[in-house]
C-alpha cells in the first residue's frame, strides 16, 4: 500500500516518543485505519478517474465532475472524522506531556490525507482539447461545403471561419442566407481561452520560473510575452474577433499591475 | 531660469494639492468603512471596499445611458440578454428568444458574443453587475416573461407546485438559502444536483440562481445566513447518505 508523506513512519516516531500512551495508540490506531481508507480511494481513483473522464461525452464533463465532487466529499468525511474526534474525544483526555505527540500525530496524518485528496485528479486529463477543436473543425468543414444558396441553389464560398450564425449574400442572385454552423461549432468560443493556454504553457512556464526568480514587477516582460502569445492564439482560433481579444489582452495586464505587481 | 523655476512650482503645487485630495479620498473611505462596521452594515463594508479598489458591485453600479459598453447590440440590450440568458437555462431554445425579441439568429449569436465579451473585458464589473441584476428580473421582461419552455425537463412536479417552489425562494431567504445547501449536500453525495432541482422542486439551477440574485448580493444577508446553511447542509447530507445508503467510506471506523 501507499505510504504518502511517511505518514506511517512519523506515526511510529510519535508513538515511540510517548512511549506509546494507551490514548496515543487508541488515536494511533484509529488514525491508521481511516488513512487505510482514504489510501484504498486513493488508489481507486488513480486506476479509474482518467475512463471516467473519458467516458463522459458530454462537453461540460458533468458526469465526471460528479464523480470527482463525490470523491473530494468522501475525503473531506474522513478528515472531518480525524478531526472531529481528535478534537472532541480525544484533547480533553489527553495530558499536557501527551498533547504534543498526539497533535504531532494529528497533524501527519492531516496533511496526508489533504495531499491524497489534493493530488489524487492530477493526472487526469480531463478534456483532449485539441481532439475537441479538430472535431468542431470537422464539422465545421462539412457544413461548409454543403452550403447553398436557398433561392438560387449556387454554391456558397465560405472563406473566414464563422462560428455563430451570420448573414451570407449570395453573389449570383443576392439573396441574404443565414449560414449557421450548429451547436457543436458554437462550442469554439468557450475553446479559444482554454485552447490557447495549452497551446502557450511553454510561455506561461518561463513566466512562472522568472516570476519566481524576479517577483512579479521583474516577471512582468515575460507576464506581457505571455499574454501576447495568448491573444495571438486566440485570434488564431476565433478570427474576426480581434478587438474583442486586445480587450481582453489590457484587461489581462491591468489586472496584472493591480492584484501582482502593486499588491 | 524662473520661468522654469515657476513651472516645477505650479506642478508641484498640482501633486500636492492631487495627493491632499487622494488623502481625503482615503480618510472619507476610512470613515466610511467604520461608521458601516459600527452600523454592522456588511454590505456599506463591501460596497466601499469594492469602489476604493475601482470595482463596482450590484448596488453601486450605474446605467449610464451614454456608456458605451452598455450600448444594446442589433436593439439587444443587456435586459433583452440577461432575461433571454435566463429564459434558455429554463428550456428556452435560442430560436424562441429571438422570436420573441424579434430578432433573427445571426442578431441574437453577434449581440451574445458582444455582451459576453464586454461582460469579461470590463475592469469595472460594472457590466457584469448590471447583467446579474437583470438575469434575476426575467418577470419583469415584458416580452420574455410568459414564454414557455420547448425544452423544459421532464419532471413528476406539478407546474403550479413548481411555481410556487419559485414564489417560495424569491420570498422567503430561508427556503433559498436551505435549496442551496441541499444542492450543495447532493453533489457530495454524488447525486446530480441539478437533477435534484428538477425532480423535488420541478425548477431547473438557472431558475433557482434567478430567483436568489436579490439574497446573494446582499452581504447582510449572506453573512446572516451562512451558518444556516451550513446546518442545513449537514441535514440533507445525512439526508441523502441515508437514503441512497451511500453515506461516508468511514462511517464504519470508530475510535
Amino acid at each position: 500500500m501507499m505510504n504518502f508523506f511517511n505518514f506511517n513512519k512519523e506515526k511510529n516516531q510519535a508513538a515511540d516518543s510517548t512511549g506509546g500512551t494507551p490514548l496515543t495508540q487508541r488515536l494511533q490506531t484509529f488514525l491508521g485505519k481511516l488513512h487505510a481508507r482514504a489510501e484504498e480511494m486513493h488508489a481507486e481513483v488513480q486506476d479509474s478517474a482518467q475512463s471516467v473522464a473519458d467516458a463522459d461525452s458530454d462537453p461540460f464533463k458533468r458526469s465526471y465532475l460528479q464523480f470527482k465532487a463525490g470523491m473530494i466529499a468522501q475525503f473531506n468525511a474522513i478528515m472531518q472524522k480525524g478531526s472531529g474526534v481528535y478534537q472532541k474525544e480525544v484533547v480533553p483526555k489527553a495530558s499536557p506531556m501527551e498533547l504534543m505527540a498526539l497533535s504531532q500525530l494529528f497533524n501527519d496524518w492531516n496533511i496526508s490525507v489533504l495531499n491524497m485528496m489534493t493530488s489524487a485528479f492530477d493526472h487526469v486529463v480531463e478534456r483532449d482539447l485539441e481532439r475537441e477543436y479538430r472535431e468542431i473543425m470537422e464539422e465545421y468543414e462539412r457544413y461548409k461545403d454543403r452550403f447553398h444558396c436557398k433561392q438560387c441553389g449556387g454554391k456558397l464560398e465560405i472563406h473566414t471561419f464563422y462560428f455563430t450564425a451570420t448573414y451570407i449574400a449570395c453573389p449570383y442572385c443576392r439573396t441574404q442566407n443565414t449560414f449557421d454552423p450548429g451547436t457543436k461549432v458554437r462550442m469554439a468560443e468557450h475553446l479559444a481561452r482554454p485552447l490557447a493556454e495549452l497551446r502557450c504553457r511553454g510561455d506561461y512556464e518561463t513566466y512562472k520560473q522568472q516570476r519566481k526568480l524576479l517577483g512579479a514587477k521583474g516577471a512582468e516582460e515575460s507576464y506581457r510575452a505571455y499574454v501576447f502569445a495568448l491573444i495571438g492564439e486566440m485570434d488564431n482560433i476565433l478570427p474576426g474577433l480581434e478587438t474583442q481579444h486586445q480587450n481582453f489582452c489590457n484587461r489581462l495586464l491591468d489586472d496584472y499591475q493591480r492584484h501582482e505587481v502593486f499588491r | 531660469m524662473f520661468k522654469k523655476f515657476f513651472k516645477d512650482l505650479s506642478g508641484n503645487l498640482e501633486d500636492i494639492a492631487k495627493n491632499v485630495s487622494k488623502g481625503q479620498q482615503d480618510t472619507d473611505t476610512n470613515d466610511e468603512i467604520l461608521k458601516a462596521y459600527a452600523n454592522g452594515d456588511m454590505n456599506k463594508i463591501f460596497d466601499v471596499g469594492a469602489a476604493s479598489a475601482g470595482y463596482t458591485t450590484m448596488n453601486t453600479a450605474t446605467e449610464d445611458p451614454n456608456d458605451p459598453q452598455l450600448q444594446p447590440v442589433h436593439g439587444i440590450t443587456v435586459f433583452d440578454y440577461a432575461a433571454g440568458a435566463a429564459k434558455i437555462g429554463e428550456g428556452c431554445t435560442e430560436e424562441q428568444i429571438c422570436r420573441a425579441l424579434g430578432v433573427e439568429r445571426p442578431q441574437w449569436d453577434e449581440a451574445q458574443t458582444t455582451w459576453n465579451n464586454r461582460m469579461r473585458d470590463d475592469k469595472t464589473f460594472n457590466v457584469i453587475n448590471v447583467y446579474s441584476k437583470y438575469f434575476g428580473m426575467v418577470k419583469e421582461h415584458e416580452k420574455l416573461e410568459g414564454l414557455k419552455p420547448d425544452n423544459a425537463p421532464t419532471t413528476t412536479v406539478v407546474s403550479e407546485d413548481a411555481a410556487a417552489n419559485l414564489q417560495r425562494l424569491e420570498t422567503d431567504k430561508h427556503y433559498f438559502f436551505e435549496i442551496q445547501a441541499a444542492m450543495q449536500a447532493a453533489y457530495d453525495n454524488g447525486i446530480d444536483g441539478a437533477q435534484w432541482l428538477i425532480d423535488n422542486l420541478g425548477l431547473t439551477v438557472a431558475q433557482v440562481n434567478g430567483s436568489g440574485t436579490k439574497w446573494m448580493n446582499d452581504f447582510n444577508t449572506m453573512a446572516q445566513m451562512m451558518d444556516y446553511q451550513e446546518q442545513k447542509k449537514k441535514e440533507y447530507s445525512e439526508r441523502f447518505a441515508k437514503e441512497s445508503g451511500t453515506g461516508s467510506v468511514a462511517d464504519d471506523i470508530n475510535f
